[in-house]
């Protein structure tokens, strides 16, 4: 009797208020029903029963369901005679492939889950930094979206580990668990977990040929060892209370959350439910709804489809009102009720269109406006404190329209409120506005008396469009039309050069083309500058990347080690940013692994048993530098020379400063035998790290004490694309060197000259010596002047090395576009890229820091 | 006939999809919110015949959701069913002094639903 056992089943599994189960019940006892009369059965008046008892469950007419049917269920159970046999619980097994019929669906979830995963666990590491009732209810909410739509495609996997963390989550939620360092790992290994899950099924989901889906496989990945952990905790925890270990932050209050929930007026702003952000959204996206009430309001104007435009408009401002009551707007909700009104009457037929109504309603829209610019430019504001506020909003903005006020006629109009009373009403607002201030001694009343006269001035007609002003804050933007913008911008700069500089104008004097070259010059710069902050993301998601690391690797090398960040608003190139991801990864990690010392080390050291490491940024002239110092151990002088001998990159007897010391780490392959572990030895090496700045044309610089510990500061140019350069010749070539290298030029003249022995030259100036380097003999020119008494010598400098170059002749400041070298060139010494000249020759930029490297070292 | 229309209340797309693909091929409109909010604002002024409801929800949850509806005049006569993956008897309790009229614990079957569905606005 298997259909009487699937009745059974249902009336088991059903509780007050189970409608699918009812139903299901509903439909077992209808089949049997049937069946029963078929064979002239003795039970069918009972399935009949059950059937009819569930139909009023279904329509809500039944009130005591469970106990009907709990009766019910012992007499089903009498007719059958062997005990229905339970289903063995869902195997757990990833092996089985979940076939996917609508991939629109599935990849609808994976987005959603990667987005919950992505806030998840920036919600946990500050979670484990400051306790937050809010934060644990939006994990919680977040887990258990995850866990509600796995289970609808059948991915057991990510089902049952959400399941887990969710369960965990409701323990943290009811204070049953505390936050420790252990319930953050187990969240964070989940979440990471899940995001591996949901990884290999992107893989998989991106393979599919059709919109008819395919077969996909939960991955291979390991969930077991995670569900016993958390298994385990849910067991020790859920009966015992709380534990008490490694505590970060207190339980909530019982008693507390009580009071905050029976408190008579809610405040979301308080609660930081409501972010500027999001008032910010609010009144972008209230703005586009007006354009489109505004719209239909003209439309109307116009006779077009009457109906649907009034519906439209009714709509939006709809909306607008309901947001603004969200966000605690009332002026905004008001003057939306106002309209609303109108429109409804328009709707009904109560009023007709006509050129007045679409002004009123205009008008309307315009008072909008209005306002949300004040809420944007924080002179309106939301709360319950500021209802005296409000009332002078409202005051103003139905006076300063001048001769007459849309709001109130607005409202006589529609016979929503008398005249009288309308009158009264903005009388009352201003006399208590004006009362208040005077109350409070802010104002005399004979100048709140003129204040109130000239609120009902006509105000000038400029403001009308004011209202037009709403500043966005943001839009979406194709990165590839970035790039074409980007390039396009380079193409400019050079295309300028080309027509300032043209050799065709050099033999005429023409002073009104000269002033309109300076206007476009001054124009492509501005362009140019604007061009290249659009692409400038802040610091912050880099940097909590960081936050995540510190914490995954201080945990694996049982060191206590926090961090502190500073700049994270500091803005950068996205693309630099990518770039100097991993280089910051591989400083940082090097730091953990061997810069701060054990908890041990340090006391005995006499320093705090919790190492700290600081990652600041912060602009610096043309750079972005990005500073990461920790308070470790510093680097081992010695050592480092003492593998430098033995691989041969100084001389034993050698002299060198601290900083050419630490230069040596970054030679290839140089590691001490102690710096390879697990974590460090991943492949990048200091030298990778250095290249991979060069690339972006910064340096790395490298401060350390010992005993005290090391800092590494990254030095990065602003913008990759254009450079302010000087421009000179070696022969009949020309070079550019970054403005931001060059200290000074001159003239040498033979007394500050000295040759050393090794026929190289020094120079000597304002009591500097300093290495002259001659430009012809670096690159190999076969022309070019070898004395400096008949150059120009360019002071510059490179991180920590000055020097004299010995140039031709100073052609001039440019602001240069740098592309790549042509592969035909090969890899030139010291070159870190060319620019065309306006005359089409090419100029090769001189990479500074490689050149005073390979000279002087 | 006219179209019933069904205002689906839950914060994951996922599930709104899930549900416009049960309930639309039988001929039901699917109107979506992403919250109790947006749910109430939606239903302002606008016939439903059916709020299938999500109880967990950022903004506003199911049962302020179900408790703001209660005190609207035109409210309360909907049926309200949560569809939600918490099966607690003190959520279903609560739910009930809303005048939710049930839930269906998820995942469910589509042809379920629709039936339900049907009946309830039948």
């Amino acid at each position: 009797m298997r259909r009487l056992d699937d009745l059974i089943k249902q009336l088991e599994g059903f509780s007050e208020g189970d409608l699918v189960t009812a139903l299901e019940a509903k439909e077992a006892a209808q089949t049997l029903e049937i069946e029963e009369r078929e064979h002239e059965g003795p039970s069918a008046s009972l399935f009949h029963e059950i059937a009819e008892v569930m139909n009023r469950i279904l329509l809500g007419q039944e009130g005591k369901g469970e106990t009907l049917i709990a009766s019910y269920l012992s007499r089903v159970r009498e007719l059958e005679e062997a005990p229905p046999v339970g289903e063995a619980e869902e195997a757990v097994s990833g092996e089985d492939g979940i076939v996917i019929d609508d991939p629109d669906i599935l990849f609808s979830f994976l987005q959603e889950a990667r987005e919950h995963l992505d806030t998840i666990e920036e919600d946990i590491l500050t979670l484990e930094r400051e306790w937050s009732e809010d934060l644990v209810h939006a994990i919680f909410r977040s887990m258990h979206t995850i866990k509600g739509v796995s289970g609808f495609i059948g991915l057991k996997k990510i089902k049952q580990l959400s399941h887990r963390l969710e369960n965990l989550l409701d323990e943290l939620r009811v204070g049953t668990i505390t936050v420790d360092s252990d319930c953050i790992d187990i969240l964070l290994q989940g979440s990471d977990r899940l995001n591996g899950l949901i990884g290999s099924l992107e893989i998989q989901a991106a393979g599919f040929h059709s919109d008819k889906g395919g077969t996909v496989y939960e991955s291979g990945a390991d969930i077991d060892d995670i569900i016993d952990k958390l298994d385990a905790i849910l067991k020790t925890n859920s009966h015992s209370g709380a534990t008490a270990s490694q505590t970060t932050a207190p339980p909530p209050e019982k008693e507390q959350k009580i009071v905050e929930h029976k408190a008579p007026v809610y405040d979301p702003y308080a609660d930081g439910l409501i972010t500027p952000e999001m008032v910010q959204k609010f009144v972008e996206e209230s703005s586009d709804l007006l354009d489109t009430a505004e719209n239909a309001a003209l439309s109307l104007e116009r006779g077009n489809e009457t109906k649907a435009n009034i519906e439209e408009a009714f709509r939006v401002i709809h909306t607008i009102k309901g947001n603004a009551g969200f966000f605690w707007f009332g002026t905004v909700e008001g003057m939306c009720m106002a309209i609303e009104g109108v429109l409804d009457a328009l709707r009904k037929g109560d009023r007709k269109v006509d050129s007045k109504v679409v002004n009123l309603l205009l008008e309307g829209i315009d008072n909008l406006r209005t306002s949300l610019k004040q809420i944007q430019s924080g002179d309106l504001k939301p709360g319950v404190d500021t209802e005296h506020h409000i009332i002078a909003e409202k005051a103003m903005n139905s006076k300063n329209a001048g001769d007459y006020q849309p709001l109130g006629d607005l409202l006589v109009e529609m016979g929503v409120a008398s005249r009288e009373s309308v009158d009264e009403a903005l009388e009352l607002q201003q006399m208590r506005l004006g009362e208040i201030l005077v109350k409070q001694g802010k104002a005399e009343p004979q100048a709140v008396e003129k204040a109130l006269e000239s609120q009902g001035k006509p105000a000038g007609k400029n403001d009308q469009f004011a209202n037009y002003r709403l500043k966005r804050k943001d839009i979406r933007v194709d990165t590839e039309r970035l790039d074409t913008l980007f390039d396009l911008m380079g193409e400019l700069i050079t295309a300028e050069a080309m027509v300032l500089n043209s050799p065709d104008l050099e033999e005429f004097d023409h002073p009104n083309f000269d002033r309109s070259a300076a206007y476009l010059s001054k124009i492509s710069r501005e362009l140019q500058e604007i061009t290249m902050t659009i692409r400038m993301i802040p610091m912050d998601g880099l940097f909590n990347k960081m936050r995540r690391l510190v914490r995954d690797l201080s945990k694996k090398f049982n060191k206590e080690i926090s961090l502190v960040v500073s700049g994270e608003e500091t803005e950068m190139d996205r693309n630099v940013m990518e770039e100097i991801s991993d280089p910051l990864v591989h400083i940082i990690r090097n730091a953990i692994d061997h810069g701060v010392e054990d908890p041990e080390s340090r006391k005995k050291a006499g320093k705090a048993e919790d190492g700290t490491i600081e990652l600041r940024a912060r602009y610096e002239g043309n750079e972005i530098w990005v500073t990461i110092a920790d308070d470790g151990g510093g680097l081992n002088k010695k050592r480092i020379l003492e593998r430098a001998v033995e691989r041969g990159l100084v001389q034993e007897d050698q002299v060198l400063s601290d900083k050419e010391v630490f230069q040596l780490i970054f030679e290839p392959g140089f590691s001490t035998a102690e710096q390879v572990s697990e974590i460090s030895g991943r492949g990048v090496g200091m030298d990778v790290v250095k290249k991979n700045l060069e690339k972006l044309r910064g340096k790395i610089d490298i401060e350390s004490q010992e005993g005290k510990g090391t800092t590494f500061t990254l030095k990065i140019p602003l913008t990759l694309a254009i450079i302010d350069a000087i421009n000179f010749t070696v022969g009949r070539q020309l070079y550019a060197i970054p403005i931001t290298d060059v200290i000074q030029f001159h003239k040498a003249v033979g007394s500050e000259l000295t040759e050393t022995e090794e026929r190289r030259q020094i120079i000597t100036l304002r009591g500097q010596v300093l290495p002259l380097i001659k430009m012809k003999e670096f690159f190999a020119v076969t022309e070019g002047k070898e004395e400096a008494e008949e150059g120009i010598v360019i002071v510059v400098r490179s991180g920590n090395h000055t020097a004299a170059l010995l140039a031709d002749e100073i052609v001039g400041y440019r602001q240069m576009v740098i592309k790549a070298l042509p592969s035909y060139l090969g890899n030139l010494r010291a070159v870190s890229g060319c620019s065309i000249m306006s005359d089409g020759k090419v100029s090769l930029i001189v990479d500074t820091g490689a050149l005073l490297g390979t000279t002087l070292q | 006939m006219e179209k019933k229309t069904v205002l689906c209340v839950d914060d994951s797309p996922t599930i709104r999809k899930l549900v416009h693909k049960a309930l639309e091929p039988e001929g039901y409109e699917v109107v979506d919110a992403a919250n109790g909010k947006e749910a109430l604002d939606i239903s302002d002024g606008r016939h439903i015949d059916f709020f299938l409801v999500d109880v967990n929800m950022p903004v506003m949850d199911g049962f302020q959701f179900a408790e703001s509806l209660k005190k609207r005049d035109s409210g309360a006569t909907v049926p309200v069913v949560f569809l939600t993956t918490e099966s607690g008897s003190d959520k279903k309790q609560r739910g009930k002094e809303l005048g939710v009229r049930g839930w269906i614990v998820k995942p469910f079957e589509a042809t379920s639903l629709v039936k339900l569905v049907s009946m309830l606005t039948g």
